[in-house]
């Protein structure tokens, strides 16, 4: 529960954050004119969501800058980077780090990508940062940026400037080191501990933003719905072009005697049924209401684009230099062979759906046949989405991955369900170029639940 | 044959016994206010190494079977409520995924420990670290390893798992 004063202050503090982006959107371009995109381009004044912004939901996702927990680690268990996604119509995506997540960015600004290689605020992952309402490039430093954070992150808790600029200013002068400031005996130790309770425990304050022009060049990829309905802001061609784009890059167009480009990608692999228990029970009759586990899971091989670039070599080409002739020399390119080039794209997970539908025959059966001998026996939950009752996990190094775990799902009907899980993709692309379409990737599957029925039985003729 | 007794109080008297009676009642309260280690009663719930040892072993015990909300309420049975809050709204969501996508289970048990720090400010804390034997009852695989965790004192139940340190932090 968040006391009525955390949440008074949080709320200013999103409301200053707004009322502080606003203008600065209207100094700078909307989407489309090619400026960096803003809060402005998702919020409306009253932090509702523009009409026709995407909200994408949290995502997670490995990150190496993420610290270790324990010995947990040596069981291959991270923390992942926490961040909600989205999508506005001309594909410009923000991701809002949670609390958390930004705290340990800040920790590590420069592998996280708030600072980059060069020392200057954002855009070393292709992204803007806006925090807290003002814009962090142009004028801002890096120690500003990160003061900025921790005062956002540690305001409510009683972090005064004073000491958000001497954490900014460790936290800039241990780049080798991060964490070697932190002695628990000392003061930094103390800010530390503040800041860090505070992002743990206020998850939905979402204080900074990485702005990405094209949701295509985001970690995310493109919602698969705006795909849908303006296919140029996922870097598609319009709907009426149909065919599919396999030629490489202008540029890089191979002459007649480079074999052309080829494309080869393993099938992915989808997954869905019920895990446990073997006879699950309808919840109405189960005391324990233990209802049954359902896993889905897909896995989308990266596709390979192999592509060959020719060789050329400039030599020198003689004439005459006999029988009074001149000799006349002049450079020509002589092409010398091919160079494969072998590219893996991943195909990015854009949206994904599981359900669990009553089948029709079942429907039919309850109503009719168990109605007749159980008056007023109806359907309770005929379909459902899944996803409620699990969580869900995406990854994408190389092959990309969709993973759901739904534990104790209450079936609420007997019958036979039928399992669904669905995952669009955004394609792949190289070099701004379309090389394999988007998709959407099916499997289905059925599981029983099961009911128990008292039968009577007239024992005066059952020993006959 | 029985005489009855009579005995008179004035009006005055009562009123003098009913003062004198609130300033003794009262005289009583700042006395006992002044010395509370004298009346103090005994500390209630855990020793700060005790809630060490619980915390490391709830915190660390995942069970990808059994689930998050097990785990999470597992943890917050011996945590302190920021404990509790940062387990249930920062480190399940962090963590859980990479649990599932595993299918992990352990058994982690503490098997010493070791006071490291104790802070007075800005609250009551402790650092411990101890040792942790993890065992994955699936494959029969263990790990042995030293954890560091901070505990913190709480005005009614004793001592409490506040968060385990990260490896970054105790590598100083």
């Amino acid at each position: 529960m968040i006391s009525s004063k955390k949440f008074l202050i949080v709320l200013a503090n999103i409301l200053i954050a707004f009322s502080l982006a606003l203008p600065a959107y209207a100094q700078s371009g909307g989407p489309g004119t090619g400026d960096s995109a803003s809060w402005g381009d998702f919020f409306q004044a009253d932090g509702t969501l523009l009409p026709g912004v995407i909200d994408g939901g949290e995502i997670s996702q490995p990150a190496d800058w993420m610290p270790d927990v324990g010995p947990l680690a040596d069981w291959g268990i991270s923390m992942e980077a926490t961040y909600h996604v989205y999508t506005a119509p001309d594909g410009s995506t923000m991701m809002t780090p949670t609390a958390s997540t930004l705290f340990f960015m800040a920790m590590n600004p420069t592998a996280s990508g708030l600072i980059n290689a060069n020392g200057e605020v954002g855009m070393g992952g292709g992204f803007a940062i806006q925090i807290a309402g003002s814009l962090a490039g142009g004028n801002t430093t890096p120690q500003q940026l990160l003061s900025g954070i921790v005062q956002a992150l540690g305001g409510s808790s009683g972090v005064t400037q004073i000491q958000a600029d001497q954490f900014a200013d460790a936290l800039i002068n241990n780049q080798g080191n991060v964490w070697a400031f932190l002695d628990p005996r000392g003061d930094t130790w103390n800010i530390f501990q503040q800041l860090l309770t505070t992002s743990l425990t206020d998850q939905n304050v979402y204080l900074v933003a990485m702005l990405y022009n094209s949701c295509s060049n985001s970690p995310t990829g493109c919602p698969a719905e705006l795909c849908l309905t303006n296919p140029v802001a996922c870097g598609l061609p319009p709907t009426e072009v149909t065919v599919v784009v396999t030629e490489p890059p202008a540029t890089e167009t191979p002459p007649p005697s480079c074999p052309g480009p080829s494309i080869s990608q393993a099938q992915p692999s989808l997954s869905i049924s019920a895990s446990a228990p073997n006879y699950p029970l309808v919840v109405g009759q189960d005391p324990e209401k233990r209802g049954a586990d359902v896993q889905a899971s897909v896995s989308i091989p990266p596709v390979i684009y192999t592509w060959h670039e020719p060789i050329f070599e400039t030599e020198q080409s003689c004439r005459g230099g006999t029988n009074g002739v001149p000799l006349t020399c002049r450079d020509v390119r002589v092409f010398k062979g091919c160079r494969a080039h072998r590219e893996t794209l991943p195909e990015q997970i854009t949206s994904s759906r599981a359900t669990a539908t009553l089948s029709d025959a079942s429907r039919d059966w309850i109503v009719s046949d168990l109605g007749a001998t159980w008056y007023g026996a109806f359907v309770h939950q005929g379909s459902f989405d899944l996803k409620r009752y699990g969580s869900v996990s995406t990854g994408c190094g190389g092959t990309c991955t969709f993973t759901l775990t739904a534990l104790q799902v209450p079936f609420a009907d007997p019958g036979i369900f039928n399992l669904l899980v669905s995952v669009n993709t955004a394609g792949t692309f190289f070099n701004g170029a379309m090389i394999t379409r988007p998709r959407v990737l099916t499997k289905t599957d059925e599981m029983k639940v099961w009911v128990i029925l008292p039968t009577l039985i007239d024992a005066t003729t059952s020993g006959q | 044959m029985q005489r009855n007794k009579v005995i008179t109080i004035s009006p005055t008297r009562i009123v003098t016994i009913l003062i004198v009676s609130l300033m003794v009642i009262t005289a009583g309260f700042i006395i006992l206010s002044r010395i509370p280690n004298l009346f103090a009663q005994e500390p209630t719930g855990m020793t700060a190494e005790a809630a060490a040892h619980a915390g490391v072993e709830a915190f660390l015990s995942v069970d990808a079977k059994a689930g998050k909300a097990t785990w999470i309420e597992k943890v917050c049975q011996v945590s302190t409520p920021t404990g509790c809050k940062a387990t249930s709204e920062a480190f399940a969501p962090m963590l859980w995924p990479s649990v599932e996508k595993k299918g992990l289970r352990l058994n982690c048990k503490a098997a010493s420990a070791t006071q490291l720090m104790a802070m007075q400010e800005p609250s009551e804390a402790e650092i411990w670290e101890l040792k942790t034997v993890c065992t994955n009852p699936d494959t029969g695989e263990k790990d042995n390893s030293t954890t560091q965790v901070i505990v913190s004192k709480t005005a009614d139940a004793g001592w409490k798992f506040e968060r385990i340190r990260f490896e970054q932090e105790t590598k100083q």
